[in-house]
């Protein structure tokens, strides 16, 4: 049984269709990735699969527990990290973390030191009762990711998680994940960086439009070529001919 | 430049304003409010004509120092109110102050404050216009005040363009706009006592204070007519220079901050608020998620500012509205009345209902965090009621008992307690099922108090339309039966029972009927309250 199992998903926003037709079968104790370009579903796509966004047709389980129909049960199996939603920022660290473990039902002395050893390994331990609106993104990213981990998920959902992180919280993060999925959890997370999917993710799904252009473990998806280049070529994407135009650019001139 | 800035400030506005019903019906309110002050306070200036140059001059000094003086510090405290043309967002572009300066000038002049000076000045300059040389003193005057106006409310804000971009002073700021109203009403009723009702001694008195704020910068300009008709030479040349010369400072203050702040971008954040480890509330509440969710809200309501100024609002509203009896009773109106007494009911009541109701917009899309978690609809009530009553439960109360202590009326004790608890669950019912219903996106904590309004709209509208009648109609019950305690004292003791018995029961009943809706809604909910920032 796959962890994650999408099936037939649409969802338009007005008159465009964000999300075509989409399924997907996440392997369990896989670090799975989407990449697309910009706009391509992705945020949709896992939105509708976390249970924070209605699909108009379509059906999502995770571990056959369906999350529009048996919502409570799918829910206490996912972690989950959204991007470009608020955080009840007006709590510190440490009381962020509480609350959510109030939410999934974490009995209080495993909860309590659950937060701290997140918050040790992710380094926000000197920051704990520092309110989170005063964070920085990257430390708001990890404070999200600590939230997504605290009830102990057997799937995490995680949307942009390396963005905005420094590269040395980007190495406790990319440790934790491969810590995580060696002991049998499963991840999806999205990105728009190639070099980050490449290096990190077992699977591969490449989204454009709202639909899946490719599938498979990352090196079926890559084909021999650098993920960079594959990529391109299944968004059909050309650089070259929007770039005439700027050839003026970086010659110096008089008309500045 | 100066046409840029103009047109960019106008097509600012105008794409803030169009298609956005709440923001405009709030604009033209507040457009109608001033233009009405405006055209009141013109129409006492242009009546006064044919008055003695006393009065003028006095009437016209006492207007335009207390413009002065309120309109700069409602620029500051409203910083974020049009942070279009901030002069931090210049700062990647090869500009000094001297090119920004004429332009932000116009459209400062082109601002409500600066349209009400103007029309004030305005309507002073004719007041003066029955001979020549005030006439010319008041147009003299009139400019350099006007223009002082608009340039130190400007200075200012360069000046603390760097503090007023953290969170800390917009916290402050949205605290500190409530309590300028609140004083301003509690003012207007001394103002009220002090001037008295006879108009001609108002203005002897107003005179009074007028020659002596015409020797601060705040009356300077405006006082130069006034020489110049009851033939004070020295005076004019006096206050003419000091006026002059406060507007060049006040130019070159502006033009210094604007030069350090163009190569100082604005950063927001920082500030660093620490919290206690471990606070009471937390230990207090059982562990899970009605726990955690009513934790969550109690520490909101110390530290989003947009609580704290609703709290303060509950406390403050029923004192606030027999204020005016208080400080200057009509003939033959007491404070020793039976009915008095229902300013606190009605007060907390509706108070309450539209903060029950509007608990769950002010998480944002914060609110995904509940979503994500396996918890019942029922649980986000019951816990935002948790809560919700631990203030307003005392605050009810503690107003209550406040009311029985200034009136003296302690005999009806336990009917007031009765139908202000009461009344207060009436509300939280009602505002718990409209909050399950209908939701509506506000401006995060944070941002510019001014902010409110532009986002709900109609729906915002109804859903206080909804929580005023609902609360309105379940309390009745409970009013009329203390109410009959007058006559029948023991009735009191049943209007208690019922407060104490029924008013928790239509809670839980509420909760649990608005948590089924919240239930099969979710997703929809988050869209709902999701603030969309233009």
């Amino acid at each position: 049984m796959p962890a994650l199992q999408l099936n037939n998903l649409f969802k338009n926003f007005g008159a465009k269709r964000a999300v075509d037709n989409l399924s997907l079968a996440v392997p369990r104790g896989c670090l799975f990735g989407l990449v697309g370009p910009n706009g391509a579903g992705k945020t949709t796509t896992l939105s509708m699969a976390t249970g924070l966004l209605r699909p108009d047709h379509g059906s999502v389980q995770v571990w056959g527990r369906d999350v529009w129909a048996d919502p409570a049960s799918a829910k206490a199996m996912m972690g989950v990290l959204p991007d470009g939603l608020r955080l009840f920022d007006r709590l510190s660290g440490a009381e962020l973390l509480r609350f959510v473990a109030g939410l999934r039902r974490v009995p209080a002395a495993e909860a309590s030191m659950r937060a701290d050893a997140l918050l040790a390994a992710l380094g926000l331990a000197d920051d704990a009762n520092t309110l989170v609106c005063d964070y920085s993104a990257g430390m708001t990213k990890k404070i999200g990711l600590a939230c997504a981990l605290i009830h102990n998920p057997q799937l995490l959902v995680l949307d942009e998680p390396m963005e905005a992180v420094d590269p040395v919280s980007g190495q406790v993060i990319r440790t934790i994940l491969f810590d995580f999925v060696a002991r049998g959890g499963t991840v999806v997370m999205s990105s728009h960086v190639m070099e980050l999917v490449e290096s990190m993710c077992d699977a591969i799904a490449v989204v454009a439009s709202g639909r899946i252009l490719a599938v498979g473990t990352t090196e079926q998806v890559k084909g021999g070529l650098p993920l960079q280049e594959r990529f391109l070529d299944l968004v059909g994407a050309r650089f070259e001919q929007g770039s005439e135009g700027l050839a003026w650019l970086g010659h110096s001139s008089a008309s500045n | 430049m100066v046409g840029t800035l103009v047109r960019l400030q106008l097509k600012l506005f105008g794409r803030g304003v169009r298609g956005n019903v709440g923001k405009l019906i709030g604009l033209v309110i507040t457009g109608l409010w001033i233009a009405g002050v405006v055209l009141a306070l013109s129409a006492g200036l242009i009546l006064l004509r044919g008055h003695p140059a006393d009065e003028r001059g006095g009437a016209g000094v006492l207007v335009f120092s207390a413009l002065a003086l309120v309109w700069p510090m409602l620029t500051l405290i409203s910083s974020g109110a049009d942070q279009t043309l901030d002069p931090g967002r210049f700062a990647l572009f090869p500009l000094r102050a001297r090119d920004l300066m004429p332009g932000l000038l116009v459209v400062g002049v082109l601002g409500s404050g600066g349209l009400t000076a103007s029309a004030l000045a305005l309507a002073y300059l004719y007041s003066w216009s029955s001979a020549l040389v005030p006439a010319v003193a008041a147009l003299v005057g009139g400019t350099i005040g006007v223009l002082t106006v608009v340039v130190v409310s400007r200075a200012l804000t360069s000046l603390f363009a760097q503090g007023m971009a953290t969170r800390r002073y917009r916290d402050f700021s949205a605290s500190a706009l409530a309590m300028v109203v609140i004083a301003s009403v509690v003012a207007m009723q001394f103002i009220q006592k002090w001037v008295g009702t006879d108009p001609s001694a108002m203005l002897r008195r107003v005179a009074g204070v007028s020659r002596i704020l015409a020797w601060t910068p705040m009356g300077w300009a405006w006082a130069l007519p006034w020489d110049a008709a009851e033939g004070r030479w020295g005076h004019l040349v006096l206050r003419g220079t000091l006026a002059v010369g406060m507007l060049a400072l006040g130019w070159r203050v502006w033009r210094h901050t604007l030069d350090v702040a163009l190569v100082s971008p604005l950063e927001s954040g920082g500030g660093g608020g620490k919290v206690k480890a471990s606070g009471w509330i937390d230990r207090v509440l059982p562990h899970g998620p009605v726990g955690a969710i009513g934790a969550r809200s109690l520490k909101y309501w110390r530290r989003d500012p947009r609580h704290v100024v609703n709290v303060l609002g509950a406390l403050l509203l029923p004192l606030l509205m027999i204020l005016p009896m208080l400080i200057n009773p009509l003939p033959g109106q007491s404070l020793r009345e039976p009915w008095v007494l229902m300013y606190p009911v009605l007060g907390s009541m509706l108070m309450s209902a539209s903060s029950v109701a509007s608990e769950i917009t002010y998480d944002g899309s914060a609110l995904w965090t509940q979503i994500v978690a396996p918890i019942r609809g029922r649980d986000d009530r019951l816990g935002r009621l948790v809560g919700l009553l631990a203030i307003f439960v005392p605050a009810t109360i503690f107003t209550d008992l406040v009311f029985l202590a200034l009136t003296g009326q302690w005999r009806y004790t336990v009917p007031l307690l009765s139908a202000g608890l009461g009344s207060l669950a009436a509300a939280t019912a009602v505002g718990t099922l409209v909050g399950s219903w209908w939701q509506f996106a506000v401006p995060p904590p944070g941002s510019s108090p001014f902010a409110k309004g532009s986002g709900g709209g109609a729906v915002s509208v109804l859903s206080a339309l909804a929580c005023m009648a609902g609360s309105i109609a379940l309390s009745m019950p409970f009013i009329a039966v203390a109410l009959l305690a007058a006559w029948q004292p023991w009735l009191g003791w049943v209007a208690l029972g019922m407060a104490l018995g029924v008013g928790p029961a239509i809670i839980w009943g509420a909760a649990h009927i608005g948590g089924r809706r919240l239930d099969a809604t979710w997703p929809e909910v988050l869209k709902r309250v999701t603030y969309e920032s233009s």
